[in-house]
């Protein structure tokens, strides 16, 4: 398995090499707008070793991390007070059916009006994006319990606090995990759309590459391009071994 | 293990749901220390019966009564073992085993450790519900049930879809601890050969809503429960129609 995985990115990546030799040997422009791997990789240890790839990751990951937290916050919140209340279902279940449609990114002009460029605006972006995979997730998670165990916890002489503890809980943790994953996931891509507006303090992954665009470095934007797909391979992996150590009977 | 006075009484109850009544009018008396088997074809109340003994259901009429106390809810008395799997796949054996107790706040690890080793669970304290076969998953359940020590065990259909020689296990398991501890016990089954078996009181129903049922005292002698089985044979035949065995 694993050799295969290694030789399915070592095909992609020769692939990516003959394609952007061939377009260098039409023109020299193709040259600087696709080049092949091995001039982003040096581009990319360049980056490395200067700090800046590094800077300009933490700036992005931080943001992820403030807008993720905040959507995970009141997405399990809500996602469990929807799946045991009836009344906070009624009353939340339409309006997240109606905002739930609607891009995060189309709110990108919305919340630069209402919290300026800066971290708030990004965040609330990213928020946006995640909130509702992980409210769902929980919400289905807790309506998906089989009534027989809240019974037979019931019957076996628990009360509420310790049902919600040892089986609401319990029972529900692998939706809400997966929700948390799918929420990471998109949480980078909206971050992104929402650094490509401008950033105050100048770094982040989104806002190099908008700024490698107006310089025309295609390298410098692979560069952005790639630590994106790591930063969000190693958090699926984070997330990974979250379930693997919370939901051990799986 | 005293057998005596009567610990659960029931008198003209009716249960219905929406239009379809499932329990009508019947009245039923459960003795301390017995073990009474409720036999009887599927869809035929039986479990709604159950649930309503274990405080699950609410009576649509009549008077369900618990040593003169009506039944209101569940309650430390009485513990129901269900039919359909309510192991908690998330908790090891020995945290399912432990569970009745942990809710009422105290964990005796010696207790659990004993019904655990009686219920032949040794050495599977730390493993999950999923690397089990069904029949030691049923074990959790009885094991889980006693260690709450509960006055009455209401168990439904235990040894259902168990094969003969786990199901064998399993009902040897059930004896031993009955006659250890003398809970009463109110086990629901299709089975006839296992209510004759197992119950020292069979109970026969066989009609739809459930009303009359004959009841029929068993002892150790062969020839009373050859009798009984002929009888309780005799009333399911009737009621389908053909002949069972």
């Amino acid at each position: 398995m694993n050799l295969r995985r290694g030789a399915g990115i070592i095909i992609v990546l020769a692939l990516w090499q003959l394609a952007s030799w061939s377009a260098a040997a039409q023109s020299g422009t193709f040259a600087v707008l696709f080049p092949g791997p091995l001039v982003v990789a040096l581009e990319g240890v360049r980056l490395l070793g200067s700090g800046e790839l590094v800077r300009h990751a933490a700036a992005s990951l931080g943001r992820v991390l403030v807008g993720l937290g905040a959507g995970s916050l009141v997405g399990i919140l809500l996602g469990y007070l929807m799946g045991t209340r009836s009344w906070a279902r009624d009353l939340f279940e339409p309006v997240v059916e109606l905002l739930r449609p609607i891009p995060p990114l189309a709110w990108i002009p919305l919340a630069i009006l209402w919290l300026g460029i800066g971290l708030a605006d990004q965040a609330f972006i990213i928020f946006l994006g995640c909130v509702f995979p992980i409210l769902l997730n929980t919400y289905e998670g807790v309506r998906a319990i089989e009534p027989r165990y809240l019974e037979a916890s019931r019957v076996l002489g628990a009360d509420d606090s310790t049902t919600w503890r040892r089986v609401v809980v319990p029972a529900t943790l692998p939706h809400v995990l997966t929700g948390l994953r799918v929420g990471a996931g998109v949480a980078w891509m909206c971050l992104v759309a929402a650094e490509l507006q401008g950033v105050r303090t100048g770094y982040g992954l989104g806002n190099m590459m908008v700024v490698a665009q107006v310089v025309a470095r295609a390298d410098r934007i692979m560069v952005g391009m790639l630590s994106i797909g790591i930063l969000g391979y190693l958090m699926n992996r984070g997330m990974r071994y979250l379930e693997g150590r919370f939901v051990p009977w799986r | 293990m005293a057998v005596d006075a009567p610990v659960l009484t029931v008198k003209g109850l009716t249960k219905s749901f929406d239009d379809l009544d499932v329990i009508d009018g019947l009245d039923l008396t459960v003795r301390q220390g017995e073990l009474m088997a409720i036999v009887g074809p599927s869809g035929c109340g039986k479990t709604t019966l159950l649930r309503i003994l274990a405080g699950l259901e609410t009576p649509s009429a009549g008077s369900v009564k618990v040593r003169g106390e009506p039944i209101t809810g569940p309650g430390p008395d009485r513990v129901l073992i269900f039919q359909e799997g309510t192991v908690f796949p998330w908790a090891t054996v020995e945290e399912n085993v432990a569970f009745g107790m942990e809710a009422r706040g105290v964990v005796d690890h010696d207790r659990v450790a004993e019904a655990i080793r009686t219920c032949g669970l040794d050495g599977f304290q730390d493993h999950y519900p999923r690397t089990l076969s069904g029949g030691m998953e049923r074990r959790v359940a009885l094991a889980r049930a006693m260690v709450a020590e509960p006055d009455m065990l209401l168990m439904d259909e235990p040894f259902s879809s168990l094969d003969a020689q786990t199901s064998r296990v399993l009902q040897n398991t059930l004896m031993r601890l009955w006659k250890d501890t003398g809970t009463t016990v109110v086990l629901v089954t299709h089975d006839v050969e296992v209510a004759l078996r197992l119950a020292s009181r069979v109970i026969v129903v066989s009609n739809r809503p459930l009303k009359e049922c004959a009841a029929h005292d068993l002892t150790d002698k062969d020839e009373d429960r050859e009798m009984v089985r002929r009888k309780v044979l005799r009333v399911l035949e009737a009621e389908v129609g053909e002949r069972l065995y």
